[in-house]
């Protein structure tokens, strides 16, 4: 059984790297940290993090855990499946940044985004898009348009959908929610805030955001009423709303 | 060879049948058991993470990241654990080296580091569900509770692990030609570690640094 069973005798101990190494691992740790608040180098943060990381995984397990000088079969079965586990995360991140495809796959991915875009509405708010939206929207003409604005039906209604639907981010008088939902009593607006560019983000959402489509979850008329009823909110400015966000249209 | 003879030679391979060499790769069992492991891990880990990435900035409501996470905390918590794979490495040299006392106290210290660990990341847990971020709550709340509290749940593991191993040093039945015990616990904790190591920079730091 020899050669199997540990000798103490013929052990050299590793104290003095050990203690080197955590010094080492320490130093990198606090230069991770300290990295965050050099804001010169933020345009660096990413590989230099990534690097840093890797460098302390690599000291770990070559060092702290031997793999460095061990036996060739503990290297295969663990860093077999840890270049698996890198590939699975890498063609899972391709999902989200296609641009890290090779061989141009991640061109026909965009080209996939762009026509799914197309479809499912741009998010491009340019005041030119917003003006050819404008004549799509043959469902509210100026006319019925100002004959919403007159009546109080259609803006109980858009209330009740903004209570249901909206309120959650947007807080019930629209004053918006800290990290959510901008202020809507404001004359502040992201995507526009004349009443077709209203309908046109609820909508089709903001793509990105927290601001979904609507357009599966409510009616033509009920996206109408609540864009009526956002619009109506404009300027009423309600106590502790949030600060300004966006560009700022001319009041009322 | 008399019937005494052979069983006391019988006794003697019984104790170390555990630590046989495997035949053919001239490597100890449990170590090669505990490296195979290590790798599967690696997959597992590899999927909460990818996960977690994969449906990043797509909660449809808050708490974010950005929101709840604090460097400071994290970064307490990050340094103790890496102490702990030091300890560790002590451990694993003091029973190599035939010092079974010192490796005890080695490895109880290594426990107590990680039991402070897990400790830190109840209290975030809790923090965070007071924040409004639960396991139902969005994608990140339970992409992040799960792949973090997977990996708490390991580091629990490795502490009573290390107990184990703690106690058997310190009630004599450890001896040094088996420290292959006290190392086989070891890579596992170290393991532990390094998940922490890819955690605490891709999950935690790269959210600051936007
Ligand atoms: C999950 C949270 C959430 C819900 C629910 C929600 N919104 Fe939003 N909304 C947002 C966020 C976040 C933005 C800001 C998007 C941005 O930053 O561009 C936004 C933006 C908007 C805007 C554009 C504001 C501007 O400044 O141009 C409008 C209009 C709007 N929401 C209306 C609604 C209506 C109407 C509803 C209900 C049908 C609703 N939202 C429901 C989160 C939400």
């Amino acid at each position: 059984m020899s050669g199997i069973l540990h000798d103490p005798k013929s052990y050299h101990s590793h104290k003095g790297l050990y203690i080197k190494t955590a010094t080492i691992l320490t130093v990198v740790t606090a230069a991770e940290i300290g990295l965050l608040f050099v804001e010169a180098l933020k345009f660096a943060f990413v590989p230099l993090l990534v690097i840093m990381a890797v460098y302390k995984f690599a000291v770990v397990v070559g060092t702290f855990m031997h793999l460095k000088d061990d036996k060739t079969v503990f290297r295969v079965v663990f860093i077999a499946p840890l270049f698996m586990a890198m590939a699975m995360i890498y063609v899972l991140g391709l999902l989200v940044m296609p641009h890290f495809a090779p061989f141009g796959a991640g061109e026909v991915r965009l080209a996939v985004q762009k026509s799914k875009d197309e479809r499912m509405g741009t998010g491009d708010y340019s005041p030119a898009a917003i003006a050819a939206r404008d004549n799509k929207m043959p469902h509210l003409t100026k006319e019925k348009y100002a004959a919403m604005f007159a009546s109080t039906k259609d803006f109980t209604a858009g209330e009740k959908v903004w209570g249901a639907n909206c309120a959650s981010c947007h807080r019930k008088d629209g004053g918006g929610l800290p990290g959510l939902g901008p202020n809507m009593t404001d004359d502040c607006y992201l995507h526009g805030g004349d009443v077709y560019s209203l309908v046109n983000t609820v909508t089709n959402g903001v793509k990105g955001k927290a601001m979904i489509a609507f357009k599966a979850q409510l009616s033509e008329e009920e996206i109408d009423q609540v864009a009526l009823y956002v619009r109506k909110m404009r300027g009423t400015n309600v106590a502790k709303g949030k600060k300004c966000e966006g560009d700022k249209v001319a009041a009322k | 060879m008399s019937a005494h003879a052979a069983e006391a030679m019988h006794d003697d391979d019984h104790g170390h049948e555990d630590l046989v060499e495997n035949n053919y790769m001239k490597v100890p069992n449990v170590k090669l058991a505990i490296w195979t492991f290590l790798g599967s891990e690696c997959m597992f880990f590899g999927s909460l993470i990818a996960t977690y990435f994969f449906y990043l900035d797509k909660s449809i409501t808050g708490p974010l990241p950005g929101e709840v996470f604090s460097i400071g905390i994290t970064s307490i918590s990050t340094f103790i654990l890496l102490m702990s794979s030091f300890t560790m490495a002590m451990a694993v040299d003091s029973a190599k080296s035939g010092t079974m006392t010192k490796s005890r106290n080695w490895l109880f210290i290594t426990a107590f580091l990680g039991a402070i660990f897990v400790g830190f990341q109840v209290y975030e847990f809790w923090h965070f569900v007071h924040l409004g971020l639960t396991l139902q709550t969005s994608l990140f709340g339970s992409t992040f509770y799960v792949m973090t509290g997977f990996h708490g749940a390991h580091v629990s593991v490795g502490v009573i692990w290390l107990i184990m191993v703690g106690i058997l040093a310190h009630k004599g039945n450890i001896p040094a030609e088996k420290a292959v015990m006290v190392e086989s616990a070891g890579l596992y904790w170290h393991f532990v570690d390094i998940v922490w190591i890819i955690i605490f920079t891709f999950v935690y730091l790269l959210e600051f640094a936007k």
